[in-house]
């Protein structure tokens, strides 16, 4: 039961960054478009994921549950330490979800458009660099229960090279899937040639940002990876990088959107797996685990909820998603 | 202010921001879905109308009511890790269940608010009633958590070290029941007047009265029922209470002295040095009739609680007048609905203006009383974040300057109610009159 409840917590995180990460995606891609190009990458946008934003953000909520029933150490370690840059990441949240629904509900579309527009671009960056940041600091094993002063205790662990550069690989990610998917979402064709531009340039920026992350990652935790899963997953982001320039040259942006989703959850197996059970120095899933009974009740309640979320899930893109929409 | 006031202060308030927009997320969807039912049988075109503006409210409020709710689900952590490290696991189960139901609501809500031209018309309006339904689960399953601080069970305590824990066991603490009950019915006390006040304001302007007098009329039916079920589900509340946790009860009743015949006191201002209460309505022996039935019932007083296990109990106890003072007056309000147009039936209920003023001064009264009654619950289980194992001193963060995310927080809150407030001011305009901006529907 207990491989089942860490299999939902990395469920729970890869939709979260494969379907909210995309909605934040789009944001950053807002943020670094030219003034003229954002009213249709907004519009584009809102097609795409008018219905389905809200519950994409709940598999947050989901894993953080898991996090602080099933493990609970682990869920005290990071809330404790981590206590800034997860506040960073409420504010983005908050910021983000307001904007969003402020500005396609309200009754009157004047200049507070484009304040919502300018909240909505910047959260939308502040809260996958900060999660990025935080699961950086965790992943560095940098995180120090034994920490004395404020900054060794609450500062340290996440203000890094390492750190960051996992927060710029993770926005990157998400501006990636967001130009990937939205390909599709358009007729025209010179749009179609501006979102493949946007989506090589945001996996030129994977790519890069990875790289910085490997770079600035201690050599026995990178030698470590590279050596175990790590390198497996390397490779298969490798390998996909070429499928999806290929798909992307022969506008099989149905395929692109597979590959693109298929590196992501590559990356996340491989930082998941490659310590399995331990997921960085201290940070053990089987030493944090809850009792039985609780990881029994929850793992139980997981199928449940999955079997019902699933099709619901399922249900609502199949309505949305079908319908107008030309080539997937 | 010091970090532990700090920490306690963030989380009130977020909790007390959360909770407004989760009643109405709750409770607003019935009312549409009623609206949009009555239009699908009689095809009136004021009905879709209503539906859709109130599906407009509540996509505002349930949007804030989420990122609110995302933030508490942090916070828990973030402002009491000690207490989520030992309490996680064990009463996980209704936080578990809640994010489905929590998820399959915004599903159900996607569903609804596009789907107006994609679904079978009956399943669209199923996806309403959904949204409500899961609404009220998901609330219901929080406060069985919020239950199980208050009567804490499924677990042995052994020096420190929480074991054996049955997360079934914990789900169904003794308090989950009445306090689920009780919030649910507040909900829909304090949305049912709360839209219904808001249209009796703009009905009595006299634009659009027809449209304004339906959504009334929808609205406070719920309110009504609900404010005239609610003495029940307090008294069942209360004597609940005084039997686990009679420290409360005797700070909600300013109950000093431990006897049999204890009197109910209407107001009063309790005296902390003197154990007295002055300036009090004092009805012989009621109290011990209402929380044992029996007039010699004894009821425990705060001579019996050691004083380091008392909660703050001016603050308590002005919080439950106030609660019971709101309830009673929305109690009278919903029985003369009732008389108007069950008995009274002759003259038409909207035509009794002074009537409808009343309902639209009675607009924030629900909500008032729902911040009081979390007041009672909430700073009544102090100084125990655990219900006699944990203390909340024990529970907080020990990172220093909370002070900074207290008041960054404090200042955020009062942004959003303020443009909530703005938004929903625009939304009215809109509906109301002619507006050069509108978006189409």
């Amino acid at each position: 039961m207990i491989y089942f409840v860490i299999f939902c917590l990395f469920t729970a995180l890869t939709m979260y960054l494969l379907l909210g990460g995309a909605d934040f995606g789009a944001g950053i891609l807002e943020l670094f478009s030219p003034r003229a190009k954002r009213k249709h990458l907004q519009h584009v946008t809102y097609k795409a994921i008018g219905p389905i934003w809200e519950a994409n953000h709940i598999w947050l909520i989901l894993a953080v549950v898991i996090l602080f029933v099933g493990f609970p150490s682990i869920h005290a370690l990071m809330v404790t330490h981590l206590h800034i840059p997860l506040t960073l990441v409420l504010i983005g949240i908050i910021f983000r979800g307001t904007a969003f629904v402020f500005k396609h509900y309200d009754a009157v579309r004047d200049e507070s458009q484009s304040i919502y527009d300018r909240i909505f671009m910047y959260s939308s960056m502040l809260t996958p660099l900060f999660l990025g940041i935080a699961a950086g600091a965790v992943l560095g094993g940098r995180v120090d229960p034994n920490a004395t002063d404020f900054y060794g205790a609450f500062v340290a662990p996440w203000l890094n090279p390492f750190a960051f550069s996992v927060g710029l690989f993770t926005v990157s990610i998400c501006a990636f899937l967001a130009a990937v998917y939205l390909i599709g979402e358009n007729d025209d064709p010179n749009h179609v040639t501006r979102f493949t531009t946007k989506a090589k340039w945001a996996n030129i920026a994977v790519v890069g940002s990875g790289g910085l992350v490997l770079l600035f990652g201690s050599s026995e935790w990178r030698s470590d990876f590279v050596l175990g899963l790590g390198g497996l997953g390397l490779a298969v982001a490798a390998v996909a990088v070429v499928l999806l320039w290929t798909a992307l040259g022969k506008k099989r942006f149905g395929w692109a959107r597979v590959v693109a989703a298929g590196q992501v959850v590559a990356v996340l197996a491989a930082v998941g797996g490659h310590g399995f059970p331990s997921l960085a120095p201290g940070v053990d899933f089987m030493d944090a685990a809850a009792g039985e009974g609780t990881i029994r009740g929850l793992g139980w309640a997981l199928v449940g909820g999955l079997a019902l979320i699933g099709p619901a899930l399922a249900f609502l893109f199949k309505v949305f998603k079908t319908a107008e929409a030309p080539g997937k | 202010m010091d970090d532990f006031l700090a920490a306690r202060s963030q989380m009130a308030l977020s909790l007390a921001f959360h909770i407004v927009f989760a009643c109405i997320g709750m409770v607003m969807p019935f009312f549409m879905a009623v609206a949009h039912y009555k239009w699908l049988k009689t095809g009136e075109e004021m009905y879709y109308k209503l539906a859709r503006s109130w599906a407009k409210g509540v996509a505002i409020f349930f949007v804030v009511g989420a990122v609110s709710g995302t933030m508490l689900s942090f916070e828990l952590g973030l402002l009491f890790p000690h207490f989520m490290e030992h309490a996680g696991p064990i009463f996980g189960m209704p936080f578990s269940l809640e994010g489905t139901a929590f998820f399959l609501e915004a599903i159900a809500l996607g569903l609804y608010l596009y789907g107006w031209k994609r679904l079978n018309r009956w399943v669209h309006w199923g996806t309403g009633v959904a949204v409500g339904f899961m609404g009220v689960a998901s609330g219901i399953l929080v406060v069985a958590a919020n239950a199980w601080m208050n009567s804490p069970t499924g677990f042995t305590y052994v020096d420190g070290v929480y074991t054996d824990i049955d997360p079934i066991a914990a789900l169904f603490n003794d308090a989950w029941f009445s306090e689920a009950l009780h919030m649910v019915i507040a909900a829909f006390t304090a949305v049912g007047f709360g839209v219904a006040g808001l249209h009796a304001f703009l009905y009595l302007k006299g634009r659009n009265a027809d449209f304004h007098g339906r959504a009334l009329k929808i609205a406070i039916v719920f309110g009504a029922v609900a404010a005239l079920l609610q003495p029940i589900s307090g008294d069942i509340s209360a004597r609940d209470v005084a039997d686990r946790q009679p420290a409360k009860l005797a700070a909600m009743e300013a109950h000093f002295h431990t006897e049999p015949r204890a009197d109910l006191m209407i107001g009063g201002v309790p005296n902390m040095e003197t154990g007295e209460v002055n300036y009090a309505i004092r009805l012989p022996g009621l109290l011990s009739l209402m929380i044992h039935h029996d007039v010699d019932g004894v009821v425990k007083g705060l001579d019996q609680i050691p004083k380091d296990e008392q909660p703050p109990v001016p603050i308590v106890h002005y919080a439950f007048q106030i609660m019971i003072g709101i309830g009673t007056v929305l109690a009278g309000l919903a029985g003369l609905w009732f008389l108007f147009t069950l008995v009274l039936k002759k003259r038409p209920v909207l035509e009794r203006r002074w009537f409808i003023r009343l309902l639209a001064l009675a607009t924030p009264l629900g909500f008032l009383a729902v911040e009081a009654g979390w007041t009672v619950t909430e700073v009544g289980r102090q100084p125990w974040i655990i219900y006699g194992y944990m203390k909340t001193a024990d529970a907080v963060t020990p990172m220093p300057g909370i002070q900074v995310t207290f008041f960054f927080f404090t200042g955020l809150y009062v942004f959003l109610s303020l443009v909530v407030f703005w938004l929903m001011r625009r939304q009215i305009r809109a509906l109301n009159g002619p507006s050069l901006n509108t978006t189409a529907s």
